[in-house]
């Protein structure tokens, strides 16, 4: 427990949005750097110049294909995966009360892997259009559909008269996870080849598929839902006190509570959508976050997307280099890393479960 | 003004509030009593507006409560539930200024937090700025979310009616912070004009501050009127069905409510009732 706020304000000022800006602009250019084959500086440096402003380098395609369009948009998807999961995360707990709401905890994830395996095994029979953009829309499109309607569905079995149970809410998570599973479990069952690589990348999380044509898709999707939610920061910090008092404060509480639904929703899904399932990272990154910022969701949920996203990128550099040249599933190394977090988390919160 | 005339609520077919009701004008201190189940805090959300009766309405300034928009409403009369708890740690002063929400983007963040540390001092708690509020005891808890409530009303140089509506403002305070939050709110009522709506259990407590009390009884308006026409023997005893003394001492105004041992019907025993 803390006992007076004033010593995490050195941290906190060490961790303010232009410094977690600057380390993330550093980290993406870092990772950029590094991987199964390592890059110098100028290379890089000659690539970007030759995309960006149309200096003619002369330098082999192999090299400008890796770096532009093999290392450039899985970076950018790392960082946009990672923040918006993780600003998604910092809201849904704060509409929850609680923060052991994590999206993939409480079913969320779960559900919109269900939709997306469904989407995936549609768009290639139905449309034939797999891993195309129409077939990122469709899968993106079921993703939100299922966590949207995971979402809705946790907050109703788990809250009554504005206070939620926190019991209900994880054990709802349980059976929303299980029955996602046996779901997802008889989709792969009668799924082709092609299908089933596909399902499987899905279900353990990677960021390996990265491409311009996905980012296209994610950014809007990510920045949208997050922009909204960051203009209902005050209205969240009200729901901290409980429906009742938000609404004797002047919040229109089921306004607020439906835009933090369906825009962590449409975060949440998007990110399935195009990576899979990436667990914890939405659990971990805004309780650090309140930890040393405080709870208040103006700077909770930026400071959220950008560590997320600072984190991610490490994340995903570690994914391709730690066994490279083959890759660890990213949703292994967040679970990893994430779960005994949450089991700490759990055993702090013991008391008030 | 506030006016809840004729209100009933019913729950699951049962009229759990019938033809209660309460006034409170501007600078005003009014009390609601009543034995647990009377129905005070179904009176207090009717009036908050958390609850539409399905009989009567309740209006504040003369405006009929679905008519106000929220954030007008919320300028001119705030809340304290009995029991409000934070799930995360934060500071103090974060928390008193989350009540200035109906004003936000009318006033500049500097002047918000001289708000609520004025509100912070009226309560007693001035340097608890960065205190985290989950490490307060009950009481402190309990006045700081009454700052916060205050910081909501607030208001500089703009008049009309402003009210407080209050859960049990003195559960979990000791019995010097009883009187002292009681003076205060006396004070508000005096100075800065608030109309106050308090439900209290201590009855000389209620004797001692209000301008008037509202008994209630099963869900129905017993008694209205200044504390000493409430508060007889006889009110006490169909109100709470206990057997009270109500003492004058001299040299003090006010007389004290001496609370007998023995009930009066309620519980009493039928074998030792029978002689």
């Amino acid at each position: 427990m803390i006992q007076s706020l004033p010593k995490y304000r050195s941290l906190s000022r060490l961790l303010s949005p232009p410094v977690l800006t600057l380390l993330l602009v550093i980290s993406a250019l870092c990772a950029l750097l590094i991987g199964a084959y390592s890059l110098p500086v100028q290379q890089v440096g000659l690539v970007m110049g030759e995309q960006l402003f149309g200096l003619e380098a002369g330098l082999p395609q192999t090299l400008s294909y890796l770096v532009w369009d093999i290392r450039l948009p899985r970076i950018l998807l790392s960082v946009f995966v990672g923040g918006g999961l993780a600003i998604a995360g910092a809201a849904v707990q704060g509409l929850f009360r609680n923060p052991l709401a994590d999206p993939t905890l409480i079913g969320v994830t779960s559900g919109a892997m269900v939709f997306a395996v469904a989407g995936i095994l549609f768009s290639a029979s139905v449309l034939g259009v797999i891993g195309s953009w129409l077939g990122y829309a469709t899968v993106t499109v079921m993703a939100f559909t299922g966590s949207l309607l995971t979402t809705f569905l946790v907050y109703w079995l788990a809250s009554s008269k504005g206070y939620t149970s926190v019991v209900t809410m994880l054990l709802a998570g349980v059976a929303i996870t299980a029955l996602g599973g046996a779901l997802t479990g008889l989709m792969t069952y009668f799924s082709d080849e092609d299908e089933l690589r596909d399902i499987t990348f899905w279900t353990l999380g990677s960021l390996g598929g990265a491409n311009w044509q996905m980012l296209a898709l994610l950014v809007p999707l990510v920045l949208l839902p997050a922009f909204i939610l960051w203009r209902q920061s005050s209205q969240l910090d009200l729901l901290l006190l409980g429906e009742r008092e938000a609404a004797y404060t002047g919040v229109n509480t089921q306004r607020t509570k439906w835009i933090v639904i369906g825009c962590a929703a449409l975060i949440v899904g998007a990110c399935v959508a195009v990576s899979g399932v990436i667990a914890f990272v939405a659990l971990v990154v805004p309780h650090l976050v309140r930890l040393i910022q405080g709870p208040r969701h103006r700077s909770l949920l930026l400071g959220s997307a950008l560590l997320g996203g600072l984190l991610m990128v490490w994340a995903d550099t570690a994914a391709r280099t730690l066994i490279a040249p083959a890759e660890l599933p990213i949703g292994i190394l967040t679970a990893l890393l994430g779960a005994p977090f949450f089991i700490w988390l759990l055993l702090k919160t013991k008391r008030s479960l | 003004m506030i006016e809840a005339n004729h209100i009933g609520v019913r729950k699951s077919g049962r009229w759990i509030l019938r033809k209660a009701g309460v006034q409170v004008r501007a600078g005003e201190l009014v009390a609601l009593i009543g034995a647990n189940g009377a129905g005070k805090s179904t009176l207090l959300k009717a009036v908050a507006g958390e609850i539409t009766p399905d009989e009567g309405a309740v209006s504040i300034n003369s405006k009929i409560l679905a008519d106000w928009p929220a954030a007008g409403l919320a300028k001119v009369r705030a809340v304290l539930s009995q029991s409000v708890q934070l799930p995360f740690s934060m500071p103090v002063i974060d928390l008193v200024e989350m009540g200035r929400y109906p004003y936000q983007g009318q006033e500049p963040g500097g002047r918000t937090r001289e708000i609520a540390r004025l509100c912070l001092k009226q309560v007693g708690l001035s340097g608890y700025d960065d205190r985290d509020i989950r490490t307060l005891s009950g009481g402190e808890q309990q006045r700081a979310q009454l700052a916060r409530v205050l910081a909501q009303v607030h208001r500089e140089s703009e008049s009309g009616e402003r009210f407080l509506l209050l859960d049990e403002p003195t559960a979990s305070q000791d019995i010097a912070q009883k009187q002292q939050l009681l003076s205060l709110l006396r004070k508000l009522a005096n100075e800065a004009g608030l109309g106050i709506l308090t439900i209290l259990h201590d009855l000389n407590l209620a004797m001692q501050y209000a301008d008037r009390v509202v008994l209630l009884r099963g869900g129905h308006l017993l008694k209205s009127g200044p504390p000493e026409t409430v508060l007889t023997p006889e009110g006490i005893a169909q109100g709470f069905g206990l057997k009270a003394r109500v003492v004058r001492t001299p040299g003090e105004a006010l007389p004290h409510i001496l609370t007998c041992p023995t009930a009066v019907d309620l519980f009493q025993n039928e074998e030792t009732a029978i002689p």
